[in-house]
């Protein structure tokens, strides 16, 4: 069954290596729906967060074959209702500073200001969408989205784990 | 102990370390400073003609010594002739590394001269790939290459190497060994699984076994063939898999596939288990996938964990090394079993085997005939490597290899032109044993200005060209699948392929029928020259059994 899938790769901090990760996606034809890269606790190390969305079948071939890259050391896949998901929005606006200061209000996001106006938000992805669509009234200068970051739930299901 | 040493010296140094004996290259703008280095060193240099035949020389080398062959080339150009070497050498997980030349580090990425993303456009075909950006990096890159290339589900290595790396001067180190973080080649089989799977194997009535490349390589073969005398097992093979135990054994039934034995092909059908040992079941070799694993269950034992469950989705991995796997397992079944069966089955593979091993579908074909006079005449220990086409199919099917690493084909990228290279690379591993290379016209051409190589630098070797004037895979199926609609597949009787032997100054003989060839075969495995035997073959000839793509290995055309 296909579904979205998050996994946490442990790599060398060094170059090519995201190339060779994202090629392995990209010689079956998946689209990555979002890739995090930062720097992991070990030094050396980095942590890679990518989500795909795949079968089982698929989800597992892809963790082995990543694992089997040299470069990296731990693959963790899980289904992403079997994580906690969190994504970052940054978006510079121009607009009625009011409106915005309610709608941050609602969504829990933070307003800036730095002679333009800059929301700040983090929460789960669908509910930054939803933000993004409330901000379509305001002249939209730029906006960033970091992609999903992740951690797996305590109590998360079909979790894949292979190397160390 | 370090030395004050160019970057270049450190290289040639480091591969004396690895006792590299021989090099095959062409020397170019960005290796010059290496290859000013080499001429120090008593590391001998073959001269390739071409970056690709450079590259399936060492990929020969390495497939008839089980040592790790070496190509180098210059950047650019070089570098991407090399490739379709590498990209072989890859696909049947062939222990080579590949030097390449680049620009100078401030070049790289500018669109310098002859430079080209060659890391970029090696990584998917590499087990890994290198490019040292200072001199003190060499050592531990050439020793980590050379580990990497050689150990686990071998494979090819990239190193990359700037001009002004080669030349820059430092203090060198030479590390005695290298830890590599994320790669832990050996793996363990577990004896949990071992003991499920000797029971599958225990419970089924009609196994078969299948030994692939992997059970060449990890040369498996005498556990093998005790596993299967114990139980009276059939032994098939893969294309890769010739030679892994020897094919004039009784229990052995030769390769399956697109052109596997019509016995084969038949048993593994009405097989209720099938034992894979080193195997991909690539598509070639199970044909339609579905059909193949529908009604009996499938045993993989692997070293490589990203091959379970690949291709054959519901089968049962075993993962690991696999003499140690093998090992286990015939000592698990031993406890089991302690005798050897008399069953039906073995009744049955005793008939197919009696009534097809012999058999030659087709009429009026004179290549299967060749093809066995030269397993006649050559001893079990001489090499055959093969081109790509029909020539390696007619190969696949009539030549009994007897020894693991003396039949050396391109089972996986199917690479033609590969065959003469490949057989100048094995010649220089086994310069004692006679090396056929089994040809097309068209493969043949591919790569046949090697002749120069073989004949400057002395490595005699024999090619044998079944001479179709077409190239004979696509004529055969533009003839059976395609309704006779031929197209660019005519090549003509041209060139005159003893005349173009001579013009290089190796021998060259055009043969009329059976006793002619016999002859001058005699002859060619007795020359101290490159010998090239023209054999006139009609371009009607077919290679039967053939399963046509999409069907089952049941539905062969003979």
């Amino acid at each position: 069954m296909k579904r979205e899938r998050v996994f946490f790769i442990t790599v060398a901090d060094k170059p090519g290596v995201l190339f060779k990760i994202t090629n392995i996606f990209r010689r079956r034809n998946f689209n990555i729906e979002s890739v995090t890269v930062g720097k992991s606790l070990a030094k050396d190390e980095s942590q890679i967060v990518i989500t795909i969305n795949a079968d089982d079948e698929e989800a597992d071939s892809f963790a082995r074959m990543v694992k089997k890259l040299i470069d990296v050391y731990e693959v963790v896949e899980a289904p992403k209702d079997s994580c906690y998901t969190q994504e970052l929005l940054l978006a510079k606006l121009e607009g009625s500073k009011e409106e915005l200061r309610e709608i941050a209000k609602n969504y829990g996001a933070e307003l800036m200001e730095d002679g333009s106006l800059i929301l700040k938000y983090s929460g789960e992805s669908s509910n930054v969408e939803s933000l993004v669509k409330q901000l379509s009234r305001f002249k939209i200068i730029h906006i960033s989205r970091t992609g999903i970051t992740a951690v797996v739930k305590e109590d998360g299901k079909d979790i894949l784990r292979f190397g160390r | 102990m370090a030395s004050y040493l160019s970057g270049a010296q450190a290289l040639v140094k480091a591969l004396e370390r690895e006792n590299v004996e021989v090099i095959f290259g062409i020397p170019g703008g960005a290796t010059l400073t290496f290859y000013d280095a080499l001429k120090d060193s008593s590391i001998r240099h073959v001269l390739a003609r071409h970056e690709q035949s450079a590259a399936h020389m060492a990929d020969g080398y390495a497939r008839a010594s089980g040592k790790v062959g070496v190509c180098t080339s210059t950047s650019g150009p070089g570098a991407t002739n090399l490739l379709t070497g590498i990209a072989t050498a890859y696909l049947d997980s062939s222990p080579v590394i590949a030097i390449t030349g680049q620009v100078a580090r401030d070049y790289i990425g500018k669109d310098a001269f002859q430079e080209i993303d060659t890391v970029g456009i090696f990584t998917p075909v590499v087990k890994y790939a290198f490019q040292p950006l200072s001199a003190s990096e060499i050592p531990f890159d050439v020793k980590a290459a050379f580990y990497i290339a050689s150990t686990g589900r071998q494979g090819p290595v990239l190193i990359d190497l700037p001009k002004d790396v080669q030349a820059e001067k430092a203090e060198i180190e030479f590390p005695e060994r290298v830890e590599i973080k994320g790669y832990r080649p050996y793996v363990r089989p577990d004896p949990e699984v071992i003991r499920e799977a000797a029971k599958l194997i225990i419970q089924s009535q009609k196994p078969v076994i299948l030994v692939g490349g992997g059970a060449v390589k990890s040369e498996v073969g005498p556990k093998v063939v005790e596993l299967a005398e114990m139980l009276m097992i059939p032994i098939a093979s893969t294309l890769m898999g010739k030679g892994a135990i020897p094919e004039n054994h009784f229990l052995a039934v030769g390769p399956i596939g697109m052109h596997g034995t019509y016995h084969a092909n038949t048993l593994i059908m009405e097989s209720d288990l099938v034992i894979g040992i080193g195997v991909r079941f690539s598509d070639r070799t199970t044909m339609d996938t579905k059909e193949f694993s529908k009604d009996r269950m499938i045993l993989h034992f692997d070293i490589d964990p990203t091959e379970a469950r690949k291709n054959i989705v519901n089968e049962f991995p075993v993962i690991g090394d696999l003499n140690e796997s093998m090992s286990m397992l015939v000592s698990e079944i031993r406890k089991m079993m302690p005798y050897t069966k008399d069953s039906p089955w073995y009744k049955r593979v005793k008939e197919l085997k009696e009534y097809y091993e012999d058999k030659i579908f087709g009429e009026n074909v004179l290549s299967p005939f060749i093809i066995k006079k030269i397993r006649e005449i050559l001893h079990e220990d001489d090499i055959v490597t093969t081109e790509v086409g029909q020539a390696q199919a007619w190969a696949e099917l009539f030549y009994k290899a007897l020894r693991p690493r003396t039949f050396i084909t391109s089972g996986g990228l199917g690479t033609m032109g590969f065959g003469f290279p490949a057989a100048i690379g094995a010649k220089v591993a086994k310069f004692d044993k006679t090396v056929v290379d089994i040809a097309g016209d068209g493969s043949f051409l591919m790569t046949s200005n090697s002749l120069a190589t073989s004949v400057k630098e002395g490595i005699p070797v024999v090619v044998v060209i079944l001479d179709n004037a077409v190239l004979g895979m696509i004529a055969q199926w533009q003839r059976l699948v395609y309704n006779n609609r031929y197209i660019a597949s005519s090549l003509g009787e041209t060139p005159n392929f003893p005349a173009l032997a001579k013009a290089y100054g190796a021998e060259g003989v055009r043969v009329n029928g059976l006793e002619d060839f016999e002859k001058y075969f005699k002859e060619a495995v007795k020359s101290d020259v490159t010998y090239v035997i023209d054999v006139p073959i009609s371009p009607e000839e077919n290679v039967f059994p053939f399963v046509p793509a999409g069907k089952s290995l049941k539905e062969m055309i003979v």
